[in-house]
């Protein structure tokens, strides 16, 4: 496809570096033209979360009203991004629309999500497909009644609102809605108190219908709320009453004087001479009852949500048959269980943000269950499948009433994971019943804690599950509870235990026909036999799993799991396809939704893939991609998040990207100092932001990650020689020898200590240390360290790369120049010649070995060895301009001492060529070369 | 890029949301294209770009023309917005002159990275008509043909100039690039 680009060339790599596409200023530059061109938002250049499409469709004092898609909830909504200049307080604003989110009311418009971009907070609500209450009054003729009507419902809202302690401040008739479904909706509680003076009422046209600085509107406010003072539900009571006094003015007729009388009340100065509450006020708008048909009338007009409780109730109050299945889930999930756990999430990080998805997931599951329940099924097995999926909910919401940060991170999979309510309808019937209600109950605790992080207590309550069943003589309870506890065995780290059990329950189950409880352990042993030194067991139980699925009815999240950990066990055994197309498979299997829990980490795992691949710019995508999920259903402070970043950042430091790697390691660091600082992922992030700043906090960082390791884990530590070592090679970078060195000799202690002296690891740091000795004058300690790493590279041939050997005799060969000991320098430069050849072949990279060559030859008096070794060089074609003078200087050097006076145009003809290599004294090592080119000028006068 | 001759048919016919996505589909590519050669107003190139190609009416039935009629209008709109800041009559030939030269600074959007700074500072050194051609090859992976379309020129004379432009940016890049990218870090 690029046919100039092609080739090996250093440019691409070069070239790479330019583009700026996703740089968060083009993406606001997008943003802007779109609305320019096209008076259109950009969801994905703005980042609105997860919402896409957004269309302008209105714009108030506050912000812009857009509408658009949720795709996780597959529904329109509203939202109004809160302009960023009128925000006095962003979280301030957030825990309002918290407190909005908490009022289910059905005249009230839900508020279903709130998030901060870009400074600019905006408010997700339920989508109101009609007109607001101005709108809807001038529309048509109305009745009183029908005035009346709505505004009660209107007020309702209100009362509300009120009950929950909120105000609204800012009541008038665009602020409530009503439905095409007739139903009204009040919104925008609280918002105005929130947000600071309008500038553009500052120019003297003070619109009475615009929002002041105290919040509210003038020709709707209270007194007291003019003035300033504190204002209570009694304010809105006053707005209410203006805006139904002025709606009823409108009619032709008159106002009733009963309801004038009460309007008057309402709209009373002081606040105390108004009704008590709103519904008070509510009780006095109200018509004498004339008959019922009219209240239903106007209740279906009014609202919907009590015309169906109306109906709902005559229903209950005709004979149904006796159920012994209660088909509503209340007890259990309820709007107050919602708003409790909706609490206890939002103490943890990302739960404020993540909870609205997963609450709407619950709703779903809950609907679900309620559709098989509802017919009242009467055969036991639907009703014994029943009641086990409401106890396995039962058992995740105890552990989300006490969220933790590991309930909440995992959250969205754990509810996700829920076994599907349908399946119930055609649940086999099973002998055990209704014996083992009391270990499936004990096993729905242990698999709620299992997928909320809670391993270590799962393992023991699935081992008293296993106990209690083997108790009772149930066969299949028990291997279901020994899948349980394997399962949790494995991921507190008991991986050898746990595969020696799940291999025993495996063939059990196969004894005994079970079908899920082999499907489920053999699931189990393809994640596991790679992680015990079995990769290639992984094929065997990867068929196992195949061959039970379709007997087993697995759950969608089993199969999902299945095809993750076959992808896993294939990239372990380098089968990079079939762990591509396993993942494919996983993706199908969420329906390509990307608001599935699983989206973020399947991204991430083809990610891994492609970056083994080599494909760094497909593993950017994927790794991209994934964060992106992440960030939709998590925020910005999800402890998966720092995964795909921490990959992003290393795959934009192969391509040579170090800005950009510094951003998503910065990130990844962030993340993980929010989420879990004090772990040595933090560490681990920290430290490879510290490998990748430019602008000299490097130091620092490293110094700091360094101490964090030393606290966490000690000092014998492998991250702990890892710092060091990354330390060590930074400061070698700025020439401070003395503390490199230190820093290499202690990594190296601490290696010694964990591997032993032979590890190939510890050869490298000896070669290191020996380095930099020799940078600092110790030539024979240097002598040393390299025999030594040698000596370590020659036990290990498997694993020793062939250029790490090279260059380590090499660099050998140097020290022994240094030391004047030039025959045995000459041997090892020559060896470590041929040895690169037979990897390099003729590569400009092997200049770097020719060099020294011609350096020892030139000390050795052999001027054509010397001379041949230059000229080599050059035809490689050198890599560093340092290496490209040096083989000028070198041959001059080496011509001058074997042809003498003759050779001096020539040798100055080479003098030239050396200096203009080195015009730039800046590059390492060329201004001490220089000096040394100085001096031998001199030599050359006659 | 391939259905964006269609977009831009529908755009033309008055469909908005055709436009916009064709805003979407070449903003990346216009603002790398435009935005370490301007000082400022890299969103005004872009949409008279876009508004450019709706007025000219080409014959796009090959979808792969787009992205040369595409870059020909930005760079067209570029060479006017330098000639308009530099006041420099239509017989300076621009081609072969440098950003450098020119004395035009770029938008500070990059200046923070500093590998990239070192490449743009080396790009800013070409004749503008080799740095155009070199970006186009590695940055939208263009084909000679499709750049000699977007020049002006023919087919072989990009070939060598592309070539040449390399050698230029690689000297360049051996001037500017006195970093220290010595050290490559270790990481996990």
């Amino acid at each position: 496809m690029n046919e100039l680009s092609s080739g090996a060339d250093s440019l691409a790599g070069w070239m790479g570096a330019a583009p700026v596409e996703d740089d968060r200023n083009a993406a606001r530059m997008l943003a802007a033209l779109r609305e320019r061109m096209f008076d259109r938002a950009d969801a994905a250049g703005r980042g609105l979360g997860r919402y896409r499409e957004l269309t302008r469709v209105g714009q108030g004092g506050m912000g812009v009203v857009y509408r658009a898609w949720d795709p996780q909830l597959r529904r329109a909504v509203a939202i109004k991004v809160v302009r960023g200049d009128r925000t006095r307080d962003p979280d301030r604003l957030r825990r309002e629309a918290r407190a909005m989110a908490a009022i289910e009311h059905p005249n009230v418009v839900a508020v279903l999500d709130v998030g901060v971009h870009d400074g600019e907070v905006y408010v997700v609500m339920e989508f109101v497909d009609g007109a607001d209450l101005g709108a809807w009054c001038a529309a048509a003729p109305r009745t009183i009644d029908e005035v009346l009507a709505v505004f009660r419902a209107a007020g309702r809202g209100l009362a509300a609102a009120h009950a929950r302690g909120l105000v609204h401040r800012d009541f008038k008739p665009s602020n409530a809605l009503v439905g095409r479904d007739g139903r009204v909706r009040v919104t925008d509680f609280g918002l105005a108190a929130v947000l600071e003076p309008d500038a553009s009422t500052g120019d003297g046209d003070v619109d009475a219908a615009a929002p002041t600085s105290r919040g509210g509107t003038p020709r709707y406010m209270a007194p007291e709320q003019r003035e300033g003072r504190p204002v209570s539900h009694a304010a809105d009571q006053h707005a209410f009453a203006v805006a139904l006094d002025e709606a009823l003015q409108a009619l032709p007729g008159g106002v009733p004087r009963r309801i004038a009388a009460a309007l008057r009340r309402a709209r009373r100065p002081d606040p105390a001479a108004r009704f008590a509450d709103m519904d008070a006020l509510l009780a006095a708008l109200d018509r004498p009852r004339r008959a019922p048909t009219i209240a239903i009338v106007g209740a279906t007009l009014v609202g919907l949500a009590s015309a169906v409780a109306l109906v709902l109730a005559t229903d209950s109050a005709a004979p149904t048959p006796a159920c012994t299945l209660d088909d509503r889930l209340d007890a259990v999930w309820s709007p107050s269980r919602r708003a409790a756990i909706g609490e206890a999430f939002a103490a943890a990080p990302t739960g404020a943000a993540m909870w609205p998805a997963i609450a709407s997931d619950l709703d779903t599951w809950a609907a679900g269950w309620t559709d098989a329940a509802r017919p009242c099924p009467t055969q036991a097995s639907v009703l014994a499948c029943l009641e086990r999926q409401q106890t396995e909910l039962a058992s995740l919401l105890e552990m989300f009433d006490a969220a933790d940060g590991d309930t909440v991170t995992r959250a969205a999979t754990a509810v996700q994971a829920l076994p599907d309510p349908s399946v119930c309808a055609a649940a086999p019937l099973d002998d055990e019943r209704p014996a083992r209600s009391d270990v499936d109950e004990i096993l729905a605790q242990a698999r709620a804690r299992w997928w909320t992080g809670h391993w270590t207590e799962a393992a023991s309550l699935a081992s008293d599950a296993v106990a209690k069943a083997q108790a009772l003589g149930l066969p299949r309870a028990t291997i279901d509870a020994e899948v349980e506890l394997g399962l949790a065995l494995l991921r507190t780290a008991r991986l050898d235990d746990a595969a020696v059990l799940l291999e025993r329950t495996y063939l059990d189950a196969v004894a005994i026909d079970h079908g899920p409880g082999a499907f489920a352990a053999a699931v189990a042993l393809v994640g596991l036999v790679p992680r015990v030194g079995r990769p290639a067991d992984a094929d065997l139980w990867i068929r196992h799993a195949d061959t039970w699925q379709g007997r087993a009815a697995p759950t969608r999240a089993q199969r999902i799991e299945l095809a993750i950990v076959t992808a896993d066990a294939h990239r372990e055994l380098a089968r990079y396809a079939e762990a591509m197309a396993a993942l494919e498979h996983a993706w199908a299997l969420c329906d390509h939704d990307e608001a599935s829990a699983w989206a973020p980490r399947i991204f991430n795992e083809m990610g891994m893939i492609r970056d083994d691949t080599h494909d760094l710019e497909g593993a950017r995508e994927l790794f991209t991609r994934s964060a992106a999920l992440q960030r939709a259903q998590g925020g910005d402070l999800h402890p998966q998040l720092a995964h795909p970043l921490g990959n992003l950042g290393r795959v934009y430091f192969e391509l040579g990207d170090y800005a950009r790697a510094e951003v998503q390691f910065e990130e990844a660091f962030r993340v993980r100092e929010a989420t879990a600082p004090n772990t040595p992922g933090a560490i681990t992030a920290l430290m490879n932001l510290g490998l990748v700043v430019g602008d000299g906090r490097s130091l620092d960082i490293l110094r700091d990650a360094d101490a964090r390791a030393v606290a966490l884990l000690g000092e014998w530590n492998v991250l702990t020689a890892e710092v060091a070592e990354n330390l060590a090679g930074t400061l070698l970078g700025l020439d401070r020898l003395d503390e490199a060195e230190q820093q290499f000799a202690r990594a190296l202690e601490i290696r010694r200590r964990l591997v032993g002296s032979s590890h190939p690891i510890v050869a490298r740091l000896e070669g290191a240390l020996a380095a930099v000795r020799d940078r600092g004058g110790d030539y024979a300690g240097a002598e040393a360290g390299y025999h030594t790493a040698l000596a370590i590279l020659a036990q290990h041939p498997e694993v020793a790369s062939g250029l790490e050997v090279a260059r380590t005799h090499r660099d050998l060969g140097l020290a022994l120049d240094h030391l004047e000991r030039y025959d045995e320098a000459a041997a090892e430069a020559e060896l470590a010649v041929t040895l690169a050849r037979e990897i390099l072949g003729d590569a400009p990279r092997l200049a770097e070995f020719y060099t020294p060559l011609a350096q020892i030859a030139l000390h050795r008096g052999r001027w054509d060895e010397c001379i041949a070794a230059c000229r080599m060089v050059r035809s490689l074609g050198p890599d560093t301009p340092l290496r490209e003078g040096l083989a000028y200087f070198n041959e001059a050097r080496a011509r001058w001492r074997r042809d003498g006076a003759p050779s001096r145009p020539e040798v100055l003809r080479l003098l030239a060529a050396t200096e203009s290599a080195w015009s730039d004294r800046e590059q390492i090592g060329v201004a001490a070369n220089l000096a040394v080119l100085a001096e031998f000028r001199r030599e050359l006068e006659p | 890029m391939d259905e964006a001759p269609e977009l831009l048919s529908r755009w033309r016919d008055g469909d908005a949301e055709a436009g916009d996505r064709l805003l979407r589909l070449c903003f990346a590519s216009l603002h790398r294209f435009f935005t370490h050669k301007v000082e400022g107003g890299v969103d005004d190139l872009i949409q008279r770009t876009l508004l450019d190609c709706l007025e000219a009416s080409p014959d796009l039935r090959d979808p792969g023309l787009f992205r040369a009629y595409l870059f020909r209008i930005a760079r067209n709109r570029l060479f006017d917005r330098l000639r308009h800041e530099r006041r420099l009559g239509p017989q300076v030939g621009l081609s072969e002159l440098s950003l450098r030269d020119l004395g035009a600074s770029p938008s500070s959007l990059l200046a923070e990275q500093q590998r990239a700074r070192v490449l743009t500072e080396a790009l800013r050194g070409l004749p503008l008509e080799a740095q155009i051609a070199l970006e186009l090859t590695y940055w939208e992976g263009m084909s000679a043909p499709q750049i000699a379309s977007v020049l002006g020129i023919n087919e072989s004379t990009v070939r060598s100039r592309v070539t040449r432009a390399r050698d230029a940016l690689k000297r360049e890049l051996r001037e500017h690039a006195a970093l220290g990218f010595a050290d490559e870090p270790m990481l996990r």
